[in-house]
């Protein structure tokens, strides 16, 4: 007959009654036997596995049903284990604390995955809505859609019932006597917000009347900017001036709606007369199925020649609106990090607290003893060691709840970015999961260590009560737990040593102007209508032709734009670039001649005054001058960083290297640039300062471009009057967003740093709990084996022998715990990619400082049972006999 | 259901080991209640159901000699007590009253 494998013998023994256990399991084997025979291992293994848990469920069930009829809790039991609980304070304490913390971070992530991406859109038929998106394949970046290809496509899509657009700006809105405030402003198709089929509060809906030649303009506002411009009852119909034009309300919008994204105001347009690229919502036609809209998108939709370079790969996406954010960006992927880590954490908790439970119920082995000869059965008296845990438990679901809430909150207030309709409330779900969490929790940090300390021998365990000891074992399942345990602490800490030191090392050198200082705004002047044209058929010279004079000309009013925002109040001075310090990567390949090396760079291109406005200078060389600028000579700067990784040992003044841009298709086409000057790192890539070598070229003709104004006013209090500059210059300029350049450098690393903080202090916490736990079990031992030590030194054991004694499972399963936490450690630190900077190498140096602190704290865990074991009196042990 | 009355699984069961006789144990009872019942019973079951069978004095158990084991590894038979074997007939005729007068309901159906 087939023997069952060892670990179905196990459970066998775990959850069958003893009586019958042996039956059991020999007709298991024949049955397995048979299917053996027939089956093959695989399947016959996994039939196996199907029955053992089967017999385990129904015999646990049986048990409950029995002990039911017998009245599984009374009162007293609950009296008991609340006074249990009160008879070890410092043990409570720390187990509340732990399953606080655990039950929290678990609650936590459950209501911020729950909240964030599986809540419907909080209107009718919210699920129908699609985004249509377009994005780079290369880079994951989205890219518009000009209102030509937008109409297009609406014109022949079928799976849809419905297809809008809107592009957004930043505009000043005012009520004509001068004041105003920046709001943003969706211009769109009239539909857009018949999309979310909500009427609005007061007033009515825009309609195709509204974009039609001649009509006036009209506006329908947000509550919140109902209630700015002063909760005017009669605000219907009244005029608010919108970017310098006079517009009618139509409707106010009710509290807390806002669509598609955020709290704009609505201004319907005929998109066909804009430049900008456009966002498209569609609601999917009743009973059509996705993927079928998808493929029928997928076959009309070709990239939009004015908005991606030609040859870019571009990929037609549908995504659910409310869907939309579980793919991608930096934020979504950080809101997966609190996940991984409560996981982590739960189980270092829950670990935690099993082991402190059954080292207490270890001490308690003679009690539990008595309780079995009075009659109680092994399930009642398991179920009163797991009530106490139950209360317990309960104590710090309630902390945990106020904790998830506390954390919930502040998490809302600083990150910014969620979907309007992200829902953070404790609400049935919730409380359904934190039920569960409870129970879950219960059994495996009470059920366990119970069943375990009650499945001894009765009458061993009352001699080894009787003088003193425990006859509780510690075997392998603790001592799985105690390296499991000492595994997450190592690889937690780690972690978070590396998280919490990529953190410190992010910024950049070389400047020390105060960021709040200096406003950064992105500039965007479209293209002419005639090059947006799919259909217009132009030579393509002459396409060449329009499209550089157009950028001439960009170039020209962007100038004219720097100069006018030096009338800003306290400006003193301006810089158009590309790129200012946060702003997102734009790698180039770089040849360098010196080496004949091609590699991949970070680029930057800067206008006059660049260096001086961030308050650096050229660490060698000089900066570019009027003349190199003006005629845009084939020069460069580099930084310190790029002369360190590919100019090592060569002038960096002279070196000649030759520039590709991501979209250059003809690499000889770049000419060979001379080095003119070195510079500080100055933030090409603040996430990662080792890898930030970078060049700088003259600025270049283009219609994207960001300004940076420096300045001792109120830079963020700038914006609307820059916005208003800007449509003086010329009303096409967009200005697509600005901020302080403090904030674009903080906002990738604020919750980052949260999170490093957090984790720093959590991973602390652990090891105090681990240390705290192998405490308890190492005193434990202690008790249990006070007569052997006894023994021991009455025989004449020298003290080492009996510290090594007592110490030598627990400094092993110490190592061991810390081998495997290492494994752990080097499998979070591949983590580091989801971070928007590499997360600072040094493993070693983390792994080694864990390791360490881990010893230190160990070893004064253990100090008071070894100084206990030493001082047993064998006269004393052996009297107890 | 009174305090003492048999469950479905529990008359199933000693109805099943009545049909097998001395080769009544935990497989063959299930066995026998799928193929002449033609019910579905998980191994499970029938044996919590045997233990619960013993517990209230219904049946007694014995185990073969490890000699004629064909394993080495004696199995555990089942045979019914005189008060099992009662209350198999008193669940018989109290269906059987049941039964009574729904025939021709029945055979319309």
């Amino acid at each position: 007959m087939t023997r069952l494998p060892k670990g179905a013998r196990r459970v066998l023994r775990m959850f069958l009654p003893g009586d019958w256990r042996e039956d059991i399991q020999r007709d298991l084997e024949e049955a397995f036997a048979t299917r053996f025979a027939s089956d093959g291992r695989l399947r016959s293994t996994l039939w196996l596995w199907g029955q053992v848990a089967a017999f385990a469920a129904r015999f646990v069930a049986e048990r409950v049903r029995e002990a039911a009829g017998g009245g599984l809790l009374t009162s007293t039991d609950v009296r008991l284990a609340v006074r249990a609980v009160r008879k070890s304070p410092g043990l409570s304490v720390l187990a509340v604390a732990s399953l606080s913390v655990g039950i929290a971070m678990a609650v936590g992530s459950f209501v911020l995955i729950r909240g964030t991406f599986f809540m419907d859109l909080p209107f009718p038929e919210g699920d129908r809505l699609y985004v249509l998106e377009d994005y780079n394949r290369t880079d994951a970046y989205a890219v518009g859609v000009g209102p030509q290809e937008f109409l297009r496509r609406r014109l022949r899509l079928t799976s849809f019932e419905a297809i809008e657009a809107y592009r957004s700006r930043s505009v000043v809105l005012g009520d004509g006597g001068g004041g105003g405030i920046s709001v943003s402003a969706r211009y769109s198709t009239p539909g857009l917000l018949l999309l979310a089929d909500t009427p609005p509060r007061v007033g009515r809906l825009p309609d195709a009347a509204d974009v039609q030649a001649g009509a006036e303009s009209v506006v329908v506002i947000p509550h919140g900017v109902w209630r700015a411009l002063g909760s005017d009852p009669d605000v219907v119909g009244s005029t608010l001036i919108v970017a310098g034009t006079p517009t009618t309300v139509i409707g106010v919008m009710p509290e807390r709606f806002a669509f598609p994204w955020g709290d704009e105001i609505w201004i319907p347009v005929d998109i066909a007369a804009g430049q900008e690229p456009l966002q498209v919502i569609a609601k999917l036609r009743d009973g059509v199925d996705v993927r079928n809209a998808r493929a029928e998108y997928q076959a009309i939709a070709r990239p939009d020649p004015m908005q991606v370079t030609p040859g870019t790969e571009v990929a037609h996406e549908v995504i659910r609106m409310d869907r939309s954010l579980a793919s991608g960006s930096a934020a979504q992927l950080a809101l997966l990090i609190p996940i991984a880590v409560s996981v982590l954490l739960l189980g270092v908790m829950a670990t935690n607290v099993a082991n402190l439970m059954l080292a207490r119920n270890a001490t308690r082995a003679g009690e539990i003893a008595v309780r079995s000869a009075l009659g109680g059965s092994r399930l009642r008296v398991a179920g009163q060691l797991v009530l106490e845990t139950g209360v317990m438990v309960a104590v710090a679901a309630g902390l945990a709840l106020g904790l998830t809430r506390v954390g919930l909150d502040a998490f809302q207030a600083r990150v910014r970015g969620l979907p309007y309709w992200a829902d953070f409330s404790i609400n049935a779900p919730t409380a359904a999961f934190i039920v569960a969490v409870v129970l879950l929790t219960t059994c495996v940090v009470g059920l366990l260590p119970a069943l375990r300390v009650t499945g001894g021998n009765l009458s061993d365990a009352l001699r080894d009560g009787s003088r003193g000891s425990s006859g509780v074992r510690f075997g392998r399942l603790t001592g799985t737990l105690i390296v499991l345990e000492i595994a997450i602490c190592v690889g937690f800490l780690s972690s978070a040593t590396l998280l919490g030191r990529s953190l410190l090392a992010f910024g950049f050198e070389g400047t020390d102007i105060p960021g709040s200082e200096v406003l950064v705004a992105q500039l965007y002047l479209g293209w002419p209508d005639i090059l947006r044209d799919p259909d217009a058929s132009l030579p393509e010279t002459e396409r060449a032709d329009i499209r550089a004079e157009f950028l001439r000309e960009s170039a020209r009013k962007g100038e004219l734009l720097r100069e006018a925002s030096l009338t800003l109040p306290g400006a003193r001075s301006a810089v158009l670039a590309t790129r200012f310090p946060g702003n997102e990567s734009q790698p180039a390949r770089v040849h360098v001649e010196a080496s004949g090396a091609v590699v991949v760079s970070e680029l930057a291109e800067i206008g006059e005054g660049y260096f001086e406005l961030l308050g650096a200078r050229p660490l060698i060389g000089r900066d570019f001058n009027e003349v190199e600028r003006a005629d845009r000579l084939p020069v460069a700067i580099v930084n310190e960083m790029f002369v360190r990784l590919h100019l090592a040992g060569v002038d960096p003044i002279g070196s000649l290297v030759r520039v590709v841009r991501p979209e250059s298709s003809d690499v000889d086409a770049e000419p060979w640039r001379r080095i003119v000057g070195v510079v500080p790192s100055l933030g090409l890539n603040p996430g990662n300062p080792a890898n930030a070598d970078g060049v700088y070229l003259p600025l270049p003709e283009l219609n994207v471009v960001r300004l940076a104004v420096y300045g001792d006013g109120n830079p963020p209090q700038w914006t609307p009057r820059l916005i208003e500059l800007a449509r003086a210059v010329d009303p096409a300029i967009e200005v697509q967003w600005s901020r302080t350049l403090e904030a674009q450098m903080r906002e990738p690393v604020v919750m980052f740093r949260a999170l490093g903080t957090g984790l720093l202090l959590l991973g602390v916490l652990a090891l105090v709990l681990s240390a705290a736990s192998l405490h308890a079990l190492t005193s434990a031992s202690v008790t249990r084996r006070t007569r052997e030590l006894g023994i021991r030194q009455a025989l004449g054991a020298r003290r080492v022998a009996i510290v090594g004694a007592v110490a030598r499972r627990t400094t092993a399963q110490t190592a061991a715990g810390a081998a495997l936490g290492g494994v752990l450690a080097l499998a979070l630190s591949r983590l580091g990619s989801i971070f928007p900077w590499e997360v600072a190498d040094g493993s070693a140096w983390a792994l080694t400082a864990v390791a360490v602190l881990l010893l230190a704290t160990n070893a004064l865990a253990l100090a008071q049972p070894l100084h206990r074991a030493l001082s047993i009196r064998p006269a004393d042990a052996l009297r107890a006999e | 259901m009174s305090k003492g009355a048999l469950g479905e699984l529990e008359t199933l069961v000693l109805l099943a080991a009545l049909r097998l006789g001395d080769q009544a144990y935990g497989l063959s009872i299930a066995e026998e209640i799928r193929r002449t019942a033609r019910r579905p019973v998980s191994r499970a079951s029938v044996y919590v159901t045997l233990r619960r069978l013993e517990q209230k004095g219904l049946i007694s158990t014995w185990r073969e000699s490890p000699d004629v084991a064909p394993s080495g590894k004696p199995r555990r038979f089942v045979r019914l007590r005189p008060e099992g074997i009662t209350r198999v007939g008193e669940a018989r005729r109290g269906l059987q009253r049941m039964w009574s007068g729904i025939e021709d309901i029945l055979e319309e159906a």
